[in-house]
């Protein structure tokens, strides 16, 4: 476990490369501190001219010497800003990249743990406040420098004046941190209240559809409301504290200036100082007062960024799926695609979703997943991607265990149709062509015909180029699946897993489908989820799944034959059906 | 790019109405005490403590502390008023312009929300709204600021010494010029920084929302890729604004050194010739100090410009149509008694015709099904009874009356809808079954899950009922998912149901229940089916058979199966 304290740390190991610029940085900032320091000194060699006689060409040489400290100064503070900024921006690239990146790379079940809004959010605000630390991390060296400094330079001018400006500006410091103090816990709240306003607002834009099907409109504009109502109430509140304290916060910070002004003014009056010496330490003040605030502030950006950074690394502390492994070992000799054996599996470690699975999908067969919805079909799917990490048992992939090797191998053999599809708001071409790699237009409209989608993508305004929209808003239901279909025909990977391609389709259009991938599939071993026994009994070997284990296994014919659980699926589908021989047709690999 | 330049300037005054005027006397009570009660005043008495120094006068000490004291006691007790009086105003005016936005938001039609991206729309809500407490609670007040305290400043200059004022206000003139210049090209980088911004944001939500089918199909690289390519142009953009911002933070302290260090050998050298003062030096230097603040007004004018581009945005989001609903108090009713009457209905989403001349009746208590290739309109005609589109052309009924004799609420509350893909709130599966009647009973809730023979797999979840279901129903099988979104719209109880492709997912035993609950909905219920799967419409009284935008075959599925109709080559095809 990380403390809480080293979580920006390990951000700032992402600008290793770039701490040349940090220690720009730094230097310039050790020279701001001799010059700031120096400038007091040579306004006051300047105004105490007035009280020599005949001090013209000292006059000069202190000009001159002001001259040169002030163009001195101007250098310095470009640079410093220049290289704290190139650092910062550098830094943050490559944190800002190595998060996605490494967001891309997890698991899916670390991955499903986070709502997508806050992810982003993660990668947005949490960046930003890391942000606004790092260019402001060299203050750390030059403000408590300036203030040593100050003190030194201070003493050395009266140390009488000078116990009285601390004094009274500490006290002042501490009076107001005190006063301010309290706001901090308001905000906690707002950003409860803000995040319920939002979530609102979310639900709004995206179920849309519903909102409106369901009249949930004055319901959600009533919700917004009260949410809306709380959070003035709360701001006003956060107002009226701030009036409290923003009226110490002003006599705060004048108050001390007037006291010091005026004892100042009185040495001076007393003669136990020069006018000179009077103003350069009015110009110090400014280094005197101004680090403790500055500080102050830091620290509550450092808290703030230490905050996001433990969000942040929270994330890039989840492993990322394992690619170190054995690369999938191609010329392993064998028969066998796919097999699970003894594999159990849970999502959440509570309730088994899969027990005691065994099966083998030969090389060029077909084996279907039929069932009950919700009996782990689609889970199984997923389990031959390497999603997850079974709890029990082994999982072969010709003949390799799959949680033995490279991943990124183990998925270029495997080809899948999703059960929800998912559409890219891209081009419908790129859409496609996502399925491989560098794919030409031909080979991409080629996959389309094989899915049947060719004649409707040619009739789109824009034909292949035609822009979809988010989640696909402006396809039908059947139009997304066969993209979809296409891109993974695309793809053309031995080993193809197919979670219901055709539900949303026409039987016309499924049969040509499934005709155009009965030649397609003539080598390629398929593991296809389908409720439409149409879609699968033509099948090599039928899985029955029913609460998680296989129930019923054999083909189309044995199953029918005795009194199983498919039979009865089977004919529920069927029941009325006039034409028992109507039964016969197409397979994949007849 | 183009009509960025020629957006409306919207002035984001004018959301406050009644709330303007306690606002402006606020900001500007607030920031003239600021300025005058306390800056100003305090180099006043820098003045009158150097010259009682020198001078050696008593009286002059005493007179400064008094006058510094009273403005110093004026200032607390005032300006809290005056804060108290803006900022009340300014957080009134923004609840109102949320609750505005958010209520049009909801106003708005369906092809608002398909033709956006759901991103764009709630960044419009929520940091573009943000943008304009931004320019209430700080843009116009530094503004304010910075005009009392560098007017007042100069001012004063004037007339404590004018010689060492007009050096300044040169100085300063030429500082300011400067200073908009660069501010001019600072506003320029930062738009574009934000526009990168949100262009890597969105390639952002690219890598988290497709990535089951991301890793499948190995894009990984080229997705993070294109977000890298993002990122990079985002930091390329980043470092034209910090070398710019390290530009104007150097020519800052050069233009303020000059000024400044000018004033201060000029003065020396005034006081040697005996033509000046000290105490009025010191004065000079501080109120020239005040002057330097003027320099940020580029800077702040430029941030301000920026602002409007968000101001912008959300006013055209105001100005967005709202879902527009022809009511009319004239009752049409039709010939026949229907439940839904579509009659030569033509609509089309752009310019290619989708439904042409379309007519479909259901009595009540009758059901239909619609069934046709993919693509040839079914959804559309559910979403078309629903009130989403406006029709081309041709009429639609429902209940005896013309859609347009209803309001769009009255309308909808007549339809139960489950749409082709369902969305499911991210909360527990109770509320989204309720969200189909709110005021059900959670014995209602669990009647509606029966009915959709969703219960048993809901108590088999850890929490029952009170099971979070995830972003977008996450945690459920699709057949799952597609149970809740029946139960939600049983739970509503409307005397229409439409049904589009309700059972798609669902295992031939699960359909079958439903469809026992259907068949018995259908008695005191009008069904609209829409199925590929042709077994589980047989039931319905009417078949359409639907292509080209045209019904071509219509009837019972005995009355079809008994000709060479297409439907019942489609029924063998798929029985085969
Ligand atoms: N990400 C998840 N987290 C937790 N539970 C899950 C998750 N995905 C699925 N489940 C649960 O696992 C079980 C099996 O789900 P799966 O999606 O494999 O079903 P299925 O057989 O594909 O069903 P369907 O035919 O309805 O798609 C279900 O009870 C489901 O609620
Ligand atoms: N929002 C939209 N904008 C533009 N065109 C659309 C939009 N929605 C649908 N379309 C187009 O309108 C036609 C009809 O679509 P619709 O969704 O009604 O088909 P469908 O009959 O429901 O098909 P499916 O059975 O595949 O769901 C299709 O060609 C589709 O591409
Ligand atoms: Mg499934
Ligand atoms: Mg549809």
């Amino acid at each position: 476990m990380n403390k809480r304290g080293n979580q920006i740390i390990s951000i700032l190991s992402f600008g290793k490369s770039y701490k040349m610029w940090l220690f720009t940085c730094i230097l310039f900032s050790l020279l701001d501190v001799a010059v700031n320091i120096l400038i007091p000194y040579a306004g006051k060699k300047i105004v105490d001219i007035i009280s020599i006689e005949n001090g013209n060409e000292e006059f000069l040489t202190s000009v001159w010497f002001m001259v040169t400290l002030l163009l001195m100064g101007t250098i310095n503070i470009f640079f410093r800003k220049l290289s704290i900024s190139r650092f910062t921006e550098y830094t943050i690239r490559n944190l800002r990249n190595n998060l996605t990146s490494h967001i891309q790379k997890l698991p899916f079940n670390s991955f499903k743990k986070h709502h997508s809004g806050d992810l982003a959010s993660r990668s947005n605000t949490d960046i930003d406040l890391i942000t606004t630390l790092l260019t402001q991390i060299s203050d750390f060296i030059y403000e408590p420098l300036i203030f040593i400094c100050a003190v030194i330079y201070g003493l050395i001018l009266n140390w009488k004046l000078l116990l009285v400006t601390v004094i009274v500006l500490g006290l002042a410091t501490v009076l107001n941190n005190f006063a301010t103090k309290p706001i901090s816990k308001f905000s906690s709240k707002l950003q409860k209240e803000f995040g319920r306003a939002n979530s609102l607002i979310q639900d709004t834009v995206k179920g849309n559809y519903i909102v409106k099907s369901f009249n949930l409109k004055k319901v959600l504009q009533n919700n917004y409301q009260s949410s809306q109502t709380s959070l003035y109430n709360l701001e006003m509140q956060i107002v009226k504290r701030r009036l409290f304290t923003l009226t110490i916060t002003t006599f705060l910070l004048t108050f001390p200036l007037v006291v010091i002004n005026l004892y100042g003014g009185s040495l001076t009056f007393a003669g136990e100082m020069t006018i000179g010496e009077f103003t350069a330490f009015i110009a110090i003040i400014a280094y005197l007062g101004h680090p403790v605030i500055r500080l102050i502030t830091l620290v509550s950006n450092m808290k703030a960024a230490n905050g996001a950074a433990e969000r942040i690394n929270e994330i890039l502390n989840y492993k990322i799926e394992e690619t170190s492994k054995d690369k999938y070992i191609t010329n392993k000799e064998t028969d066998i695609a796919v097999a699970f054996e003894n594999v159990s599996f849970s999502y959440d470690d509570k309730t088994t979703v899969l027990t005691d699975i065994n099966f083998k999908l030969p090389k060029n067969k077909t084996v279907a997943l039929v069932g009950v919805s919700g009996g782990g079909k689609s889970t199984i799917l997923n389990l031959v991607c390497g999603f997850y990490n079974i709890t029990n048992g082994k999982i072969k992939v010709f003949g390799n265990e799959i949680n033995k090797i490279d991943l990124k191998t183990l998925r270029a053999q495997i080809s899948m149709v999703t059960q929800d599809t998912h559409i890219y708001p891209t081009t419908v071409a790129k859409n496609i062509g996502y399925g491989k790699k560098n794919s030409t237009r031909e080979e991409i409209i080629n996959a389309a015909k094989i899915s049947n989608a060719h004649e409707f993508i040619v009739n789109l305004s824009d034909g292949y180029d035609t822009i979809l929209t988010e989640s696909g808003s402006n396809l039908s239901g059947g139009q997304k699946q066969r993209i979809t279909i296409a891109r993974a025909i695309l793809k053309d990977a031995p080993i193809l897993l197919l979670d219901e391609p055709t539900s949303a389709l026409d039987n016309n259009s499924e049969k040509l489908i499934d005709e155009a991938l009965k030649k397609f599939t003539k080598n390629k071993s398929v593991l296809v989820v389908a409720h439409r026994f149409s879609t699968i009994k033509n099948a090599d070997e039928i899985l029955l799944l029913n609460n998680g284990q296989i129930a019923e296994r054999g083909n189309h014919d044995e199953l029918i034959e005795s009194d199983t659980l498919y039979r009865k699926l089977y004919l529920k589908q069927y029941k009325e059906s006039e034409n028992n021989n109507l039964f016969e047709g197409m397979s994949y690999n007849a | 790019m183009l009509n960025r330049r020629n957006r409306n300037i919207y002035n984001p005054l004018g959301f406050m109405e009644k709330n303007f005027l306690p606002y402006i006397i606020g900001i500007i009570g607030e920031n003239a005490i600021q300025a005058f009660c306390v800056n100003i005043v305090l180099a006043v008495l820098m003045k009158d403590i150097f010259n009682a120094a020198v001078e050696f006068n008593r009286s002059l000490l005493i007179r400064a502390v008094i006058i510094a004291l009273s403005s110093l006691m004026i200032a607390l007790a005032l300006k809290p008023i005056f804060t108290y009086m803006y900022s009340k105003a300014a957080k009134k005016t923004m609840k109102k312009i949320r609750l505005k936005a958010y209520n049009h938001m909801t106003e708005l039609p369906v092809s608002y929300f398909e033709r956006e991206h759901s991103g764009d729309t709630m960044s419009r809500l929520t940091n573009d709204i943000k943008v304009i407490e931004d320019i209430y609670n700080v843009q116009i007040k530094r503004i304010c600021f910075i005009l009392f305290l560098g007017v007042g400043s100069t001012a004063l200059m004037f007339i404590y010494e004018w010689k060492l004022a007009l050096f300044a206000v040169i100085v300063e003139i030429l500082s300011v010029f400067i200073s908009v210049r660069i501010a001019k090209r600072m506003r320029k980088i930062s738009d574009r920084v934000q526009i990168k911004k949100s262009k890597t944001n969105e390639k952002f939500l690219d890598v988290v929302v497709g990535f089951k089918t991301t890793k499948i199909f190995q894009i990984e690289d080229e997705i993070v890729d294109d977000y890298k390519e993002q990122s990079d142009n985002l930091t390329k953009q980043i470092k034209k604004r910090d070398n710019l911002n390290a530009l104007i933070n150097a020519a800052g302290l050069f233009f303020y050194s000059a000024k400044s260090t000018g004033i201060l050998i000029l003065g020396i050298y005034m006081i040697m010739k005996n033509s000046a003062d000290i105490g009025t030096l010191v004065a000079i230097f501080n109120l020239q100090n005040n002057m330097g603040v003027l320099f940020n007004l580029g800077d702040i004018l430029g941030k301000l410009q920026n602002s409007m581009a968000g101001v912008g945005r959300v006013a055209n989001l105001l100005d967005e149509k709202t879902e527009s609903h022809k009511f009319d108090d004239l009752v049409k009713k039709t010939p026949n008694d229907s439940m839904i009457k579509l009659k030569d209905v033509v609509f089309s989403y752009d310019d290619k015709k989708v439904l042409d001349n379309l007519s479909i009746t259901a009595k009540k208590g009758e059901s239909i099904a619609l069934v046709g290739k993919s693509g040839c309109g079914k959804s559309t005609i559910a979403k078309l009874l629903l009130g989403f589109y406006e029709l081309k052309d041709g009429d639609i009924f429902i209940d005896n009356k013309s859609v347009y004799n209803y309001s769009l609420e009255e309308l909808r509350n007549k339809l139960a809808y489950v749409p082709q893909n369902p969305y499911l709130f991210d909360g527990t599966i109770k509320d989204n079954i309720r969200y189909g009647h709110l005021n059900s009973t959670d014995e209602e809730i669990i009647s509606s899950a029966k009915m959709a023979n969703a219960h048993d797999f809901i108590m088999e979840q850890e929490n029952g009922y009170d099971t979070l279901i995830g972003e977008e129903g996450a945690k459920l099988s699709g057949g799952q998912k597609q149970r809740i979104a029946i139960a939600r719209a049983i739970n509503k109880g409307s005397s229409i149901l439409l049904l589009d492709e309700a059972t798609s997912a669902l295992d031939s035993e699960a359909e079958e229940k439903i469809q026992q609950t259907i068949d018995r909905l259908m008695k005191s219920n009008t069904v609209l089916i829409i199925a590929h799967r042709l077994a589980t419409i047989k039931n319905v009284d009417k078949i359409y058979v639907i292509d080209d935008g045209k019904v071509v075959e219509c009837g019972s599925h005995e009355q079809l199966m008994l000709n060479e109709s297409l439907y019942s080559k489609l029924y063998k095809t798929q029985c085969s």
